[in-house]
């Protein structure tokens, strides 16, 4: 499979005053696969948001390049980005937020077509009726009507509509069905792998529940701090992390089943850093288990340890 | 439980009237604590997990256009006929609170140390110095560093996790017997969610609290509660022990809920069984089972008549139609 995205030392930081910065990614070298859905883990402040604003130029990185099918987009300004914008949509946390209540289903589903030019209004309706449909709503009954009508679920529905309407072909999910009801959850996510294999998308898809990122992705990039720390396909990550950090996350989380005992997470007491002053070397060492004097004054790159499986860990825990 | 329950719910009921008609956000739900125990409430939001807790401790306010009603026996007695001032007594004392988020839960402009400390000197009869002595032994014991420097700091110098553990040093300090945390873990990291978790079991343990724990996780609810009682819509559909709960579901909306979950165990890309539907709209209830238009054993019974919670080997459900039970002594 060749790479439809391949970011390359993508940094992203924010001034906060005073001359400190918010280093949110620091130097992350990632590739998504055409056709593949890749999953972005990490806890809040990891900068998996911020990576995948960067990558859509929303705005674009302080550093590094984002290869998008031959192009990149970090030197494309204007026209040229513009006309690239229609292949890569997003859709978003909060499904309401996200939808504009003053306008109507069929306008906000038929926003983008006006603003990529489509300047046929029949060919609107008839484009907009269609993606309704593949998402499952009912053109008839949701057209006229306003996203405060909708339950959660719905509007995600709507978002994702929206996002296909231009046929992309990435669509970056930030969180997609965090904020919706647990018994909603897998219809989104069911919809989410109809539209990828109907329409051939790749998905960077982000979250940070790990039952929800296993179910739908190929394989898995974690987040810690600003930095990747280990990239796996989803089978191998899940089954052995070979990261410390990986392996705490996967650890934390209680599992709905009351026999399956809740693991040891090893983590040395204390919170996550602030990305304001991330510690030396490697960023995890101040709640590493298996930390040493090597990981506070070397950074430790990201590494292939074997086919398809990188970490970014000076002692690994598969060799 | 051969002891009496500390905390029995009987019929239960928070009611709203708005615009559209009276939403009933709780609708008859009885319950029982038993000493020491942990209750996991586990429901969706609007299932009306938050309202009815919160209305058992007089935190729905009951200004016109909002009905409570039910009798909440604490100990055996019942605290909704109590005075206001013993009311209060009891609030902070004997029952503590953790909240969702502790960034609106804590005072922006108390230092933390005192606001540790006003439980203590209102209801326990401490001064300003031992209170705040107290405040710095009750900050190392939920696992802050640097107690003495924290208690004088603001909760905006915290990070939401540090902030948590005050919170529940703060519901801790009386000693109370009833613990109430209400998705205390909702808005944190994964990472920082097992450490408060850890900390809410080991202090519940160590001072043998009751504690009910809110929650729309079913993870955390399988890990950390006793027993479960699981709401839809405002009704309890389901209460049984955790085990139960989750092994043999007699509710369908319990299994269907129980198999739509992805799980870590499951292989990429396996096909999740969706609920269809969505919950209902509480202004506009029918006659029938809440969850009749989303069920797969639905029939007209369901439709038109309201299940009443029964209970088998002390597992309630309310269904006409339960998944069977399993068989003694099978797997």
């Amino acid at each position: 499979m060749s790479d439809l995205l391949q970011i390359r030392d993508l940094v992203v930081e924010y001034p906060v005053g005073g001359g400190r910065r918010v280093h949110a990614v620091s130097g992350v070298t990632v590739a998504v696969r055409k056709g593949e859905t890749l999953g972005l883990v990490g806890e809040s402040g990891s900068g998996k948001s911020s990576l995948a604003r960067a990558l859509l130029q929303l705005p674009p990185p302080q550093g590094g390049s984002v290869q998008f099918d031959g192009q990149d987009l970090t030197k494309l300004g204007g026209k040229a980005l513009r006309a690239v914008r229609p292949r890569l949509q997003m859709i978003f946390q909060d499904p309401i937020a996200s939808l504009n209540p003053r306008r109507r289903v069929a306008e906000i589903i038929a926003e983008p077509l006006i603003v990529c030019g489509v300047a046929d209004a029949a060919e609107r309706t008839r484009r907009v009726r269609a993606v309704m449909e593949a998402v499952g709503l009912d053109p008839d009954l949701v057209w006229n009507r306003r996203p405060h009508e909708f339950s959660g679920g719905q509007c995600q529905r709507i978002a994702i509509a929206r996002a296909l309407v231009l046929e992309p072909s990435l669509i970056v999910c930030d969180e997609p069905v965090s904020a919706l009801d647990v018994s909603i959850r897998a219809q989104i996510l069911n919809l989410l792998e109809d539209m990828k294999a109907r329409f051939g998308l790749t998905l960077l898809f982000i979250a940070h529940d790990l039952a929800v990122v296993k179910s739908v992705s190929d394989r898995v990039a974690v987040m810690y701090l600003g930095k990747l720390c280990e990239v796996a396909s989803s089978e191998d990550l899940f089954a052995s992390p070979a990261h410390p950090y990986t392996a705490a996350l996967m650890a934390a989380i209680p599992e709905p089943d009351p026999d399956i005992p809740l693991g040891d997470t090893k983590l040395m007491p204390g919170d996550p850093p602030s990305p304001l002053d991330p510690p030396s070397g490697c960023r995890f060492r101040t709640r590493c288990p298996h930390a040493e004097k090597r990981c506070t004054s070397e950074v430790p790159a990201l590494r292939e340890i074997a086919p398809g499986r990188e970490v970014a860990c000076h002692f690994p825990l598969v060799a | 439980m051969s002891d009496r329950p500390i905390l029995s719910v009987r019929d239960a009921r928070v009611g709203f009237n708005t615009a559209r008609g009276t939403v009933r956000a709780v609708d008859g739900v009885s319950f029982d604590l038993g000493a020491g125990r942990t209750l996991g409430i586990v429901g969706e939001s609007g299932s009306g997990k938050s309202v009815l807790v919160r209305s058992l401790i007089g935190l729905v306010s009951t200004t016109t256009g909002v009905e409570v009603e039910g009798q909440v026996l604490f100990e055996g007695g019942d605290i909704r006929k109590l005075a206001p001032a013993e009311f209060r007594g009891l609030l902070g004392r004997d029952i503590g609170i953790v909240f969702q988020d502790p960034m609106t839960s804590l005072n922006p402009v108390m230092k933390i140390g005192r606001q540790i400390g006003e439980g203590l000197r209102l209801n326990r009869g401490f001064d300003r110095s031992a209170a705040d002595r107290r405040s710095v032994e009750l900050l190392a014991e939920v696992g802050i560093p640097e107690p003495e420097r924290r208690a004088g700091q603001y909760p905006h110098e915290m990070s939401g996790g540090m902030r948590q553990r005050v919170a529940i040093a703060i519901a801790i300090a009386c000693a109370p017997k009833l613990l109430i945390a209400d998705e205390p873990t909702t808005a944190l990291d994964v990472t920082v969610q097992r450490q408060i978790l850890d900390l809410l079991q080991r202090e519940q343990r160590q001072r043998g609290m009751s504690m009910i724990l809110i929650t729309h996780d079913l993870g955390v609810a399988a890990s950390r509660a006793d027993d479960i009682m699981v709401m839809y819509a405002g009704r309890a559909v389901e209460t049984a022990p955790t085990r139960e709960i989750f092994r043999t579901p007699r509710m369908p909306y319990t299994e269907a809920l129980l198999r739509s979950l992805p799980r870590l165990s499951d292989r990429t890309h396996t096909r999740l069984t969706a609920i269809p539907g969505r919950p209902p709209d509480l202004a506009r209830r029918t006659g029938g089972c809440a969850f009749a238009p989303r069920c797969s054993y639905r029939t007209e019974r369901c439709d038109g008549e309201q299940p009443a919670l029964i209970r088998e080997d002390g597992h309630g459900f309310a269904c006409f139609h339960p998944l069977a039970a399993r068989m003694t002594g099978a797997a």
